[in-house]
């Protein structure tokens, strides 16, 4: 393998993304929805769990009856829901990248450990694997969020812990073939120790495939909170969120459209974006996973 | 390929053993499984009968030990709602969700077959654009909107499909296109690369120079191939749409084991909910293994290397 200069890899990367149309707007989409995210406050025009009953179901401002103060209008108890969106995209994001970041750091440990050492350890840990693949995923975090109740952080566990097994996978397949690898048998020659040969020599190497597999994962975090939070399993309802947004809606749904869409758009978009970024990210890192 | 089936099996006992543990040990992540259960109303003394009448006072080992002995023969005691035995509940409702399931498994198959055939034929022209943005489409929106967009518009505002419940035809339309749509996207995207791949390969190449008709060639010689990855994606996905079904099922009021799960959740009514649990992971498993054999079978390299 021809090495690639760091800065010339870098000017590749920003060409790809230039002629992918898709994933520039994916791109600008998770830009846009983390600094909504960072800057809820200074953005949302108003307080997000400010009842106003006197207010409830406004439609939105372009509608007849609307008014500019509630640009998308109102929910069943009168709260503005553009600003509820614009906090609801800190619990998605910081659901879907915590939990991401916990499973990956789950999974890669455990399966770089597996695969490189092998024997008991790895037999056990890959039947857990399988026992856990069993489950239908929604299913075992529903029944942990049953048992542990709702709140921000119990997501992000369940998620994480529903969530590590692919990484673990993934990198322990990887290992076991760079294991075999003349680079690593080289540093094992000159009298390395394992843990760094590990740490320096076999990792590096599986970084490309954890990049595209914690895409899809913060995609897959972000359908999975609002799934939960809209069975009411997930985020408590004082926290705004657009997977509870939708649920409170479907409450109203004969009377109202707007306090069931405008939710379901922002997760849309938001998944949509980081879904597009991730197939150009695998296209360009990993070759081998390319889809045509 | 005996030896296959049979270590197959061996690990699906091995599996089943552990999802029995999960779904007993579940409970216990709280702490202690009777403040699951029980309100605030009740006394210290209606609250150590309880403990006591559901055996909650024994070590865990024993406790597991008779959990899963009487789980074996189908007993997963009695809701503590209704008093009925749990499993019955369970099995009961077992027909409407694989009817679900079943449905929205023939939605995605079938309406992915054309997208992808189009997608890989006609690649990079307008209908390859349309049918891959349709699927980037479905992979992004959360099944749960999907179906609140359907109930909203042909339910409330054009009244062509009924918006909850089960029983015609016209019930099940919208539920099983719900839950399918992003298995739908998914099979269409692989169905074109897989395609794109088989149309690649010297015996497409062979039979086309023979002066056969694209469409023989396409689909008699190149699809046959393509579509082996397809049948193994869509049994996995067995296990995405029986989780899937439990939101869908909520949301389309479908008396099926996921609208039961939810409701037993929030009624804290756990013998159901783990009775629901384990049977719904042990359909997953037994589908899994026979979606491996099924493989090992028409793939010679799997069973020969397990052999």
């Amino acid at each position: 393998m021809r090495e690639i200069p760091p800065r010339r890899r870098r000017a590749r990367l920003v060409r790809s993304l230039m002629r992918s149309k898709l994933a520039l707007i994916g791109l600008v989409i998770i830009i846009l929805a983390s600094a909504t995210a960072l800057a809820a406050p200074l953005l949302a025009p108003s307080d997000p769990a400010r009842v106003a009953v006197a207010e409830r179901l406004h439609p939105p401002m372009w509608q007849e009856g609307g008014a500019a103060d509630h640009i998308l209008g109102t929910d069943s108890l009168g709260r503005d829901i553009l600003s509820r969106m614009i906090y609801g995209a800190r619990v998605s994001l910081l659901v879907g990248c915590v939990s991401v970041l916990l499973a990956g750091l789950i999974g890669v440990s455990l399966g770089l450990v597996a695969g490189y050492v092998g024997g008991w350890p790895d037999t056990v840990l890959m039947r857990i694997a399988d026992i856990q693949m069993a489950f239908p995923f929604i299913l075992l975090a529903i029944t942990l969020m049953a048992v542990l109740g709702s709140s921000l952080g119990n997501i992000i566990f369940t998620l994480a812990i529903t969530g590590w097994v692919q990484y673990a996978r993934m990198v322990r397949g990887q290992v076991l073939s760079l294991r075999e690898k003349e680079f690593v048998d080289a540093a094992r020659c000159v009298g390395v120790p394992r843990f760094r040969i590990m740490w320096r020599h076999v990792l590096p190497n599986t970084v490309s495939p954890i990049i595209v597999l914690a895409s899809f994962g913060v995609s897959a975090a972000i359908i999975a909170e609002a799934g939960l939070s809209f069975l009411g399993l997930g985020v408590p309802l004082s926290v705004p969120s657009w997977g509870a947004m939708l649920s409170q809606a479907r409450e109203v749904q004969s009377k109202a459209w707007w306090p069931a869409v405008f939710p379901g758009l922002a997760i849309t978009a938001t998944v949509f974006g980081i879904n597009v970024v991730g197939d150009w990210l695998r296209d360009v890192l990993d070759p081998h996973l390319r889809i045509d | 390929m005996v030896t296959y089936i049979v270590r197959r099996l061996l690990q699906g006992i091995l599996v089943l053993f552990g999802i029995s543990f999960v779904s007993f040990g579940a409970m216990f992540l709280s702490g202690d499984p009777t403040s699951l259960m029980i309100n605030e109303t009740w006394t210290q003394d209606q609250i150590d009968e309880f403990r006591h009448r559901m055996g909650f006072d024994r070590p865990w080992p024993v406790q597991y030990a008779d959990f899963l002995s009487n789980a074996v023969r189908g007993d997963f005691g009695t809701s503590l709602r209704t008093s009925e035995p749990a499993f019955d509940l369970v099995i009961e409702r077992m027909p409407a969700t694989l009817q679900l399931t079943a449905a929205a498994m023939l939605f995605a198959t079938v309406g992915a077959i054309p997208l992808g055939i189009i997608s890989a034929v006609k690649r990079n022209t307008l209908p390859d654009y349309l049918s891959m943005s349709f699927a980037i489409l479905g992979q992004a929106i959360p099944l749960f909107w999907l179906g609140i967009l359907m109930i909203q518009l042909f339910g409330l505002q054009l009244k062509w499909f009924p918006i909850s419940g089960r029983g015609t035809i016209k019930h099940l339309v919208m539920p099983a296109i719900a839950l399918g749509t992003f298995s739908l996207a998914a099979n269409a995207r692989l169905i074109r690369s897989s395609l794109l791949e088989a149309m690649g390969q010297a015996y497409v190449v062979t039979a086309r120079s023979k002066g056969l008709a694209e469409r023989v060639v396409v689909i008699r010689h190149a699809l046959r191939n393509a579509l082996i990855p397809v049948v193994i994606i869509v049994g996995l996905q067995l296990g995405s749409l029986l989780g899937g079904a439990i939101i869908t099922e909520t949301i389309f009021a479908w008396p099926g084991v996921g609208r039961l799960t939810v409701n037993s959740i929030y009624n804290r009514d756990f013998p159901v909910v783990q009775a629901a649990v384990t049977l719904l992971a042990a359909i997953f498993v037994v589908t899994n293994i026979g979606v491996d054999i099924l493989c090992a079978y028409l793939d010679p390299r799997i069973r020969l290397e397990a052999d």
